[in-house]
């Protein structure tokens, strides 16, 4: 077992996913967790293994994958011929969309995503956090799937639907698709490549060889073109078009890669917005934590007492501090008298 | 980027895993002590307790399943309850189990 840690975050205690999960999904998250590795985040336990250690039946296990997984909480990667891997989604997820089927209904056949979402690359939609060399669950079974989803549908009517909550996120969903951008224009890539090459009409074969031989980003870059096109009715042969470009090295088109730069773009005013948030919530706290010290100090001396040190303290201070207020209710006297009754002044 | 902040990630591991809780902990109870820890700062605690509409809040459990969580955990030594004086209310805080859990308790 890893000597290192695995954390469970407070955001994701508090999000709505937590309260919505049951308590055997929150088990073998944990569990997966622990397993996972400090460096790549994977974990590669077996089933039985998660039974195990989380005191589940191996169906129950698999459910409560199944739910992770929907909830966006978890990423698999199921290779053939090698173990399934897992990835823990640290960062709190965002609420599923309404109407989105699970995962074992997917699996049935049913659609994958509720064609109500806005137009490719534009507007918000819900795809769930996705990163680099993730896997599955939530592929798109074919282009005209995707074109209905992109190019057909407004949004829904119906109640107003809580904005996209994005926090601790380093990465910003593609609209549409099943990748995400980062801040450093990465594109980022959370499904099994394999199966959504063989959903694009990729033969078994060469996409279970694209997938393990060609880079992930430079495969999504030619998916993320074929998407595109698709929805704009451009596209003739879709396979055709993914074979030539993977083989090719396509780059992204101007027009994907525009928009990705917008996406890019909005994900770094997002972090510097929160950064600057952060920081400036951080200062608050540490300036009521000092008032705080300062007044339970001050509380505790007795009257003379503190009117000497008020005194001593007037006395030490430079006179353009205490010109205007040389009593207890300047801060700075404050800060030196709190110093002098501590022997050490405030951090 | 704003940082979330962990729970004690020692405590975790080798409460529920090394010390085998985790598989003795059952239903939805998890989600209540895992809340309990969180506000706990992630180590056992005397002085923080937690009311019970708050940690209804908190799990979206009902009622009587965080009674009943809270019962199990108890008995697993996980958290211990105190009354307060008149021996109306009960309190709840994390404890420091023993050392390995007795699967045959």
């Amino acid at each position: 077992m890893s000597s290192f840690f695995f954390r469970v975050d407070h955001d994701l205690l508090r999000s709505e996913a937590f309260k919505e999960l049951g308590g055997s999904a929150i088990k073998v998250y944990l569990v997966i967790g622990l397993y996972s590795d400090f460096g790549t985040d994977w974990a590669y336990p077996s089933i039985r293994t998660i039974a195990s250690q989380a005191g589940l039946s191996r169906q129950t296990v698999l459910v409560a994958i199944g739910e992770l997984t929907t909830r966006g909480l978890l990423v698999t990667n199921k290779s053939k011929g090698r173990s399934t891997a897992y990835r823990i989604i640290r960062q709190a997820p965002e609420r599923p969309t309404k109407g989105r089927v699970p995962a074992k209904d997917r699996e049935k056949g049913a659609e994958s995503f509720n064609p109500t979402g806005p137009f490719f690359l534009d507007g918000v939609t819900k795809t769930g956090s996705i990163f680099l060399e993730g896997p599955p669950s939530s592929g798109l079974k074919s282009l005209d799937q995707v074109a209905r989803l992109l190019g057909q549908a407004g949004r829904e009517a119906g109640p107003k639907q809580e904005p996209e909550l994005i926090e601790d996120s380093s990465s910003i969903p593609i609209p549409g698709t099943p990748f995400r951008v980062s801040a450093e224009g990465r594109l980022l890539v959370a499904v099994d490549l394999q199966e959504l090459l063989t959903d694009q009409g990729i033969p078994r074969r060469l996409a279970q060889r694209i997938a393990t031989q060609k880079d992930p980003e430079a495969v999504a870059k030619v998916l993320l073109n074929a998407f595109y096109l698709e929805s704009q009715g451009k596209l003739q042969n879709g396979p055709g078009y993914i074979r030539a470009g993977i083989e090719g090295g396509y780059d992204l088109l101007p027009q994907v890669a525009d928009r990705l730069e917008g996406r890019r773009r909005e994900l770094e005013a997002r972090l510097r917005s929160s950064a600057a948030d952060e920081t400036r919530k951080r200062e608050e706290r540490a300036h009521v934590e000092e008032e705080e010290a300062m007044n339970m100090v001050i509380a505790s001396l007795g009257v003379e007492e503190l009117k000497a040190l008020v005194r001593r303290a007037v006395e030490s201070l430079p006179e353009p501090l205490i010109r205007r207020n040389p009593t207890l209710s300047n801060p700075f006297v404050r800060g030196r008298v709190y110093a002098l009754a501590c022997g050490e002044p405030l951090n | 980027m704003p940082a979330a902040k962990p729970i004690q990630t020692d405590w975790v591991k080798t409460v529920l895993f090394d010390r085998g809780y985790l598989a003795r902990i059952r239903g939805e109870a998890i989600k209540v002590y895992l809340v309990m820890l969180e506000a706990s700062g992630g180590q056992p605690d005397q002085s923080v307790t937690l009311s019970l509409s708050q940690l209804m809040k908190r799990t979206h459990l009902s009622c009587p399943t965080v009674i009943d969580s809270l019962t199990r955990l108890e008995v697993l030594g996980l958290v211990v309850s105190t009354t307060r004086p008149r021996g109306k209310v009960k309190t709840y805080y994390v404890s420091d189990p023993p050392a390995t859990a007795d699967l045959h308790a």
